[in-house]
């Protein structure tokens, strides 16, 4: 997690990133645009999400069971599973089984659990390569980054400065070779990366899904780089949050209708690929042994609570891609692997002795995360107990406590608060008396200041 | 909660409300079916399935007879080097065809690193999502999906099936308590949009799908 910096100073950078701002532009249209005409497309896509919230509320109320069968399952077919409480317990585990694997490379499908527990830096630290093999991930490793999107981790990074880093990264190709275009950076990157992938001891991916009934996990992708690093390496690892169980691989399909429409606007994800075991006997190729490494990492403390709902997150990114301060300043203000709304609330509430507990304050509660959640997550009413937390543990500064207290009994007194109108309304007409106050003076430079209207006001 | 979640959850797990969901999983029951897969006829279903395999930017082509496939293929690829090297599923299905006839030069197996023409065949194909099903075993491997430059799929028509439920019955039938190690739904070439949020076809799997379906075969 980035504790360098506060999130207001993290934000305010990034609101002055001019090459930042260009890359968030292409990300609005592409997916918000997509998403919705996905959904026109799809009629049933309300009752999809009733069908699919009932799946994941059924899961979690008979959580014990799940986990039980679904292990059981995973071993009938061949597998292990590794149950780790924390962090710490999964990086331990994942270097173990490499280490028993005699493993020195990594191949690595897109994991924001993997993300989650800082994984490559403790594999490295360990003497075992991991390689990235996510377009966006791999950017994002050869640039010493964080994602800054869930779903498109290299969201942040223009085409100009991915040429600049196959360059700088890729010192044994000509000098003189042309990067100017998206497809010449992904011809590139598939060169590069299919030598990684069949030098790798060992292949580690997430999973969108894990089904009770077959032991199986799945995972959903477009590149084909997650199926290489599941299948081609001796061992594959699965590393997942428990909250990833469905019962069976009809509520799979339930979930998947949702996740590639939500994510990217597309009808289905290029590859939709579910693992169950390792190789067969008879099989020609595949995995030797098949790990599941199922983290709890706090998620646990959700349960039972009032945020418990945060649990039926399935990872698509609607709510980043909806929400005006995602869209203002991107992920990584966010400090941490969760931006966006459902950040907001996963991160404070996963890590709750961390700075984050002031993350819920970056949202205008407009409500737009929770119209396009297709699990329909609360997330404003998540944000809004987060914030009364907040507050309650006296992490809300004197100065602003001050603000809402006055501001709070002004709009309880009608006359009172036309009178205030009444009273701003020549100071806004006239900017200049505006840019005189500081604190309107630094909203004004990123936002209109509307004169505001007293009639109506009740 | 205790310091181990896992252990304490397991420990505590109280079976009374197991047989609610037992009965959930031998239920297996299907969510919301879109509605845009019901098909009067076989015609219909391949009319659906051939408009998402457009969406999904792959192509598709029709024979009506099992012979004409290698030729039909055949007639897709390069010329420059004769006979055109291809990689092939060892699945009798393909095997029992006159490759060789068709000017081609196949290898049956898995297919090498370096491949630039795979052929495959589908365990089902999706009219919902235009989707195939390649479903791993000693004469599927899974890596012929991924690694060749070109993926070209050999279909009967009987195997197009509505959606991914279907799909799952017929695993179920065929396979029993155990799944095949990999089952992937295939939807389209790969691709990337990692980079400006820009559609880029052809990222680490094919650049390239076909879609053959057979009209005569049964198989």
């Amino acid at each position: 997690m980035n504790t360098a910096s506060s999130f207001h100073d993290r934000a305010a950078a990034a609101l002055e990133n001019p090459v930042l701002q260009q890359a968030l532009g292409h990300a609005r249209a592409r997916f918000i645009d997509k998403r919705e005409a996905a959904v026109k497309k799809l009629p049933e896509f309300d009752a999809l999400r009733d069908r699919a919230i009932e799946i994941k509320d059924h899961v979690l109320a008979h959580l014990p069971f799940y986990l039980d069968h679904f292990a059981r399952q995973v071993e009938a077919s061949g597998g292990q599973v590794h149950w780790c409480d924390d962090a710490d317990a999964a990086r331990k585990k994942i270097l173990d089984i490499c280490q028993k694997a005699n493993a020195r490379t990594v191949a690595k499908g897109k994991t924001m659990v993997g993300e989650e527990i800082a994984l490559n830096d403790f594999l490295q630290t360990h003497g075992i390569r991991p390689v990235e093999t996510d377009l966006g991930e791999y950017l994002v490793q050869i640039r010493k980054e964080t994602p800054s999107h869930i779903v498109a981790p290299a969201l942040h990074i223009t085409k100009e400065q991915a040429a600049a880093d196959f360059r700088a990264h890729h010192r044994d190709r000509d000098p003189s070779r042309k990067l100017d275009h998206i497809a010449d950076l992904l011809a590139e990157a598939r060169s590069v990366l299919r030598q990684e992938f069949l030098q790798a001891d060992v292949g580690i991916t997430g999973a969108n899904l894990l089904v009770a009934e077959t032991g199986s996990t799945a995972i959903v992708t477009n590149e084909g780089n997650g199926d290489l690093s599941q299948s081609l390496p001796q061992v594959h690892i699965v590393l997942a949050g428990f909250e990833k169980l469905v019962p069976t691989l009809e509520d799979a399909a339930v979930i998947l209708r949702l996740l590639a429409r939500s994510a990217t606007g597309q009808e289905a994800s290029v590859y939709t690929s579910f693992s169950t075991g390792p190789r067969r006997g008879d099989d020609v190729d595949g995995p030797r042994e098949f790990h599941v490494v199922l983290l709890d990492n706090g998620r646990s403390r959700l349960l039972g609570g009032e945020f418990q709902e945060m649990l039926r997150c399935i990872r698509c990114g609607a709510c980043l891609n909806h929400c005006p301060v995602y869209q203002a300043i991107g992920g990584h203000a966010y400090g941490w692997v969760y931006p966006g709304p459902m950040g907001a609330v996963l991160t404070p509430t996963l890590n709750p002795s961390s700075d984050a507990a002031t993350l819920p304050f970056a949202s205008t509660l407009c409500g737009r995360c929770e119209d396009v959640c297709p699990m329909r997550i609360p997330l404003p009413r998540m944000l809004r107990a987060l914030r009364h937390q907040a507050f309650a543990r006296g992490l809300v500064k004197q100065p602003e406590k001050l603000t809402l207290a006055t501001w709070s009994w002004v709009v309880k007194h009608r006359r009172l608060y036309r009178i205030m109108l009444a009273g701003m309304r020549p100071a806004l007409r006239w900017k200049l008396v505006a840019d005189l106050v500081p604190p309107l003076r630094s909203w004004r430079r990123q936002r209109a200041l509307p004169v505001p209207q007293v009639k109506g006001q009740r | 909660m205790t310091k181990s979640f896992f252990a304490a959850l397991r420990m505590q797990h109280d079976p009374s409300g197991d047989e609610i969901a037992r009965a959930w999983l031998a239920a297996r029951q299907r969510g919301p079916i879109p509605a845009r897969t019901h098909a009067q006829t076989g015609q219909q279903l391949k009319d659906i399935f051939s408009s998402y395999v457009h969406i999904a930017d792959a192509t598709l082509s029709m024979v009506n007879a099992k012979a004409d496939v290698p030729a039909h293929i055949a007639a897709m690829l390069p010329k420059d080097a004769m006979p055109t090297a291809i990689d092939a599923m060892s699945d009798p299905f393909l095997m029992a065809m006159d490759w060789r006839g068709a000017g081609l030069d196949p290898q049956f197996g898995t297919a090498r690193a370096e491949a630039s023409v795979g052929i495959v065949r589908p365990f089902r194909a999706v009219a919902e999502t235009g989707s195939l099903v390649m479903v791993s075993g000693p004469a599927s491997p899974n890596l012929i999906n991924f690694l060749p430059d070109r993926v070209i799929a050999v279909v009967p028509l009987s195997r197009l099936c509505p959606t991914m439920e279907d799909v799952w019955a017929d695993l179920r039938h065929d396979y029993g308590r155990t799944l095949p190690r990999s089952i992937v739904f295939v939807t389209g070439p790969s691709r990337s949009a990692d980079i400006e949020q820009t559609l880029q076809i052809g990222a680490h799997g094919p650049r390239q799908l076909h879609i053959v379906m057979v009209g005569d075969a049964t198989a």
